[in-house]
């Protein structure tokens, strides 16, 4: 992503860009959940929607559902979109709360058109007229991530980026500056350069290994600490969403792709052994696996410092949050995005790094603030592991956010950062956290007046949904219409 | 579960007290929630003679019923595009409302003019604004998408006289308005609001001169002090601005156990004058945001403060650097500013990475590089957009009528200003 990104955005006389990869190295491939900022990220480097999914085997998702998380037998979408609309100039969850309370408003989810459509199985692109009802949504994709890679890679040596096989044998630094000045290949190559990217996922080879930069750990907050990922075959019509269900010590994904099911067990080591975590998964595939699980561990935290040095770290090297939240390759998205925008003009870029770090810092943060509310907004008591999560001591900046919200129904107020009202008003719900009053401005309007409100958004919703085709026909039909705009 | 909130007493006789006055009653009605003022004393403080309406800020009135149609009714009131910043040696830089030329190639306006700039471009910044070359010949037009240049949009604002828009809140409120004796006790309102402006300011309306009137003010700095020349339709009125480092009167806590404080009394903030009446629509809508249906929560009053005291950072650092007091915020971002033109995201409402950029630029804080998105465009592609939207900005401009013409039309389609007590709502 970072070497596809540098070629299409700088200038090509400015910056040589040279991508050491090597086969022998697999791909992680956890992040294969995307939020709907990806689809900016693509765009920006010129990627054509039809060719990213075809070649990622890419399917949409509109969002995530979690399942058994408040309570077991729970079950609720976080969609990429809004609740409803506005109701008397307020948000419509304030009128839906009163609703609620007096027994005349349906779960909030029948309000969301991505969540009607995620139960329906259905998919259309957002409408572009933003007064029309069926634009008020967004999308992201599920994708094979062991192929987007190759894919990126054809991008961008197609742009200028020089790639070469091959691993990091030695990485060399000026003992004054300490600055990184080359990598030695194991195969005996040198590269140098006047900046470099780690992304050597969760080694962190430059970062971490040469240049010493420490890591901060949240596993007190954040427990989780192994995952197995194992596919398994495609069954049924493809849901536009991905599936997160909680099990005794963790989490299991489900991700669908266009030619097989991606899943995976997260869990706390510290809670449950390897084998029944294995065996956890197995008994929740819901078809024949493809291969043998692939054990993977992490430490849940992000390095002290993002960049350092000449050298930024990406992705898993820089830091990990569990992908609940499939924010895996949005972090990585950011951390390019954010680097090019300070890009260095000179070899003095104090100023940069520091605003670098504090502005990745806080994405962390808040990311990792929202991942625990999932997990600490439980009812559930019926292992070790939801009784430690649920009374954990949690951020003060969470605990002020969740006060806030079950007293006055306000979600706090943010203009930056990943995730922003309307998801936090998704888990917050979802996770049974029911606001104990409504703005009192809600009080002068009769209660028929909201609900002819409520009746009104169920309509529209209903009307945008008729015209849009289930979800598999959708990816056919773009298939159909690719392959007809390539023929002729 | 507490009782909901039925009386809120609010402290003050100024502009502050009664337009929060108004606010509440727009917001809240008059059945649900019984609104008091309860003055400081008999006279009615006008917290300076002349009150600065900012784009940002019409737009915000307008969504409680004082429109712009009504406040151009009272009759001191005269458009504005935005102020003259005059420095000690007479230089004038034009700092007009918002619209400085467009983004292209993924990339802020500010960093192609850089570019052309570092390439001989002599065309200040500012320039590629409407309201530039409006203010340059004296003319004037209300925005309008008919006068919009593609995606960008001129804008203007309002000087109004501050005692005739209070006389005018307190005319229009006081069937609806209880108005307390100011030795009553207001200790039995569930919430008490403390909004008394700040009434040591100078608060005269007597004209300094009669010459005619501009669609802009003059900031001019001289000596280490400040004045401000402003235009009304009765005459300028040139006043020092106050001085001094920004003070947060309550640190960071404007509502606490005796109440909530707004606006002067909450901050001092030198050098953001034009911005007061954004500050207290802000901190007006925060509160109805967080409006409690049944009493007051702590969880409410500590949210406002966090919003409040996040929102007064960026206040204060655009302050200080007014005021040329910078704090370590304000350092550090004209640092980063200076050396390649970036601010980063911020969380204020109320002000943007575009303010500061116009700002810094304003007071010739210039980066030293620009943002290197900007070569995206070719030398001959960016010399052609920037002409082509100089060419616009041109045209645009020259079918403004002049000032004068324009205050004519408006007294015609208005009607004469000559009444105080004309009803400025819709």
């Amino acid at each position: 992503m970072a070497a596809a990104a540098l070629v299409s955005v700088l200038p090509s006389q400015r910056v040589q860009v040279t991508l050491v990869e090597s086969e022998a190295i697999g791909i992680i491939g956890v992040g294969e959940a995307t939020l709907p900022h990806l689809r900016h990220f693509n765009e920006t480097l010129g990627i054509n929607e039809a060719d990213f999914i075809k070649a990622t085997s890419a399917t949409l998702k509109l969002g995530i559902e979690f399942v058994n998380w408040a309570r077991k037998g729970d079950s609720y979408v976080h969609p990429f979109g809004d609740f409803g609309t506005e109701i008397a100039g307020l948000p419509f969850h304030q009128a839906w709360t009163r609703m609620r309370s007096a027994g005349k408003a349906r779960d909030i989810g029948a309000y969301s058109l991505p969540v009607r459509m995620c139960a329906a199985n259905r998919f259309d692109r957002p409408a572009e007229d933003p007064a029309d009802f069926a634009s008020r949504f967004g999308y992201a994709y599920q994708f094979d991530a062991t192929r987007y890679a190759p894919f990126l890679r054809q991008h961008a040596e197609a742009r200028g980026a020089t790639r070469i096989e091959g691993i990091v044998d030695t990485v060399h630094c000026d003992p004054e500056t300490g600055d990184i000045e080359r990598l030695d290949l194991k195969d005996g190559q040198e590269i140098e350069g006047d900046f470099f990217f780690d992304c050597t996922g969760f080694r962190g080879v430059l970062i971490g290994q040469a240049l010493n930069v420490g890591y901060e750990d949240w596993s007190h907050w954040l427990p989780c600490n192994r995952a197995i990922a194992l596919p398994c075959e495609k069954s049924g019509p493809t849901p536009p969403y991905t599936r997160a269900t909680a099990h005794q010590a963790g989490w299991q994904w489900r991700i669908p792709l266009q030619h097989r099911t991606g899943n995976g067990h997260v869990y706390a080591s510290d809670f449950i052994d390897d084998e029944t975590a294995r065996q956890t998964l197995l008994d929740n595939l819901e078809s024949a696996p493809l291969a043998d699980p692939r054990p993977l561990r992490f430490t849940t935290g992000r390095r002290k410092q993002f960049w350092a040095h000449n050298c930024v770290s990406i992705g898993l090297a820089g830091g990990f949050l569990e992908p609940l939240e499939s924010t895996s390759i949005h972090l990585t998205q950011i951390a390019i995005t954010q680097f090019i925008e300070l890009f260095p003009v000179d070899n003095d870029y104090t100023l940069e790094r520091e605003s670098y770090n504090a502005h990745m810092t806080r994405e962390f943060e808040r990311v990792r603030d929202f991942l625990i509310l999932h997990y600490h907004a439980t009812e559930r008591t019926d292992s070790e592991f939801w009784n430690y999560v649920r009374t954990m001591p949690v951020p003060d900046s969470l605990t002020e956010k969740m006060a806030l919200f079950r007293q006055t129904g306000r979600v706090g107020r943010y203009q930056q950062g990943l995730f922003l009202e309307p998801s936090w008003l998704a888990v917050y719900l979802g996770q049974r956290i029911v606001p104990q009053s409504w703005d009192g401005r809600l009080d002068t309007i009769p209660e028929e007046s909201l609900g002819q409100s409520l009746t009104t958004i169920e309509s529209q919703i209903d009307q945008a949904m008729s015209r849009m085709p289930d979800h598999d026909t959708w990816l056919a039909n773009l298939a159909d219409v690719e392959a007809e705009t390539r023929h002729g | 579960m507490a009782e909901p909130i039925r009386s809120i007493c609010i402290l003050g006789n100024g502009l502050e007290a009664w337009l929060t006055a108004h606010v509440l009653y727009k917001a809240l009605g008059g059945e649900t929630v019984s609104i008091h003022i309860q003055p400081l004393d008999s006279r009615i403080h006008d917290d300076c003679a002349y009150t600065i309406l900012r784009p940002s800020a019409l737009v915000a009135l307008d969504q409680f019923g004082l429109n712009l149609q009504g406040l151009l009714r009272l009759p001191a009131t005269l458009p504005s595009l935005s102020q003259v910043l005059r420095s000690a040696s007479g230089v004038d830089t034009l700092l007009p409302y918002g619209g400085q030329g467009v983004d292209w190639a993924g990339t802020s306006f500010h960093h192609h003019w850089l570019r052309a700039r570092q390439a001989g471009l002599r065309h200040p910044y500012f320039a590629f604004s409407p309201g530039y070359h409006a203010m340059a010949s004296d003319r004037f037009a209300p925005p309008d998408r008919r006068n919009a240049i593609g995606p960008m949009q001129h804008e203007s604002g309002l000087h109004v006289s501050t005692r005739e828009l209070t006389e005018n809140l307190r005319l229009n409120l006081q069937a609806n308005i209880i108005v307390l004796d100011p030795t009553a006790n207001c200790e039995q309102a569930d919430l008490v609001i403390h909004a008394p402006g700040a009434p040591d300011r100078n608060s005269t309306l007597d004209p300094v001169h009669a010459g005619p009137p501009k669609p802009y003010a003059v900031r001019v700095e001289a000596g280490g002090e400040s004045r401000l020349q402003i235009p009304l339709r009765s005459g300028w009125l040139d006043l020092p601005t106050p001085a001094g480092p920004a003070k947060r009167h309550c640190g960071n806590s404007p509502w606490g156990e005796d109440g909530l404080v707004v606006g002067l009394a909450a901050a001092h903030l030198p050098g953001l004058e034009d911005r007061s009446m954004d500050r207290l629509l802000f901190e007006l809508e925060t509160l109805l945001e967080l409006w409690p249906r049944s009493g007051v929560h702590s969880a409410e009053a500590l949210e406002y403060n966090r919003l409040w005291a996040q929102e007064a950072d960026e206040w204060t650092a655009l302050s200080a650097l007014s005021a040329d007091q910078e704090d370590q915020r304000c350092q550090a971002r004209k640092a980063v500013f200076r050396r390649r033109g970036y601010i980063e995201p911020l969380e204020s409402r109320t002000i943007t990475p575009e303010d500061w950029v116009e700002a810094f630029i304003g007071r010739g804080v210039i980066p030293a590089h620009y943002d290197r998105l900007s070569e995206r465009l070719t030398d001959p592609q960016l010399k052609s957009e920037l002409q082509k939207f100089t060419d616009a900005v041109g045209r645009a401009v020259r079918e403004f009528p002049s000032f004068p013409s324009y205050l004519r039309a408006i007294d015609r389609a208005v009607g004469p200003a000559t009444d105080a007590k004309t009803e400025p709502s819709a």
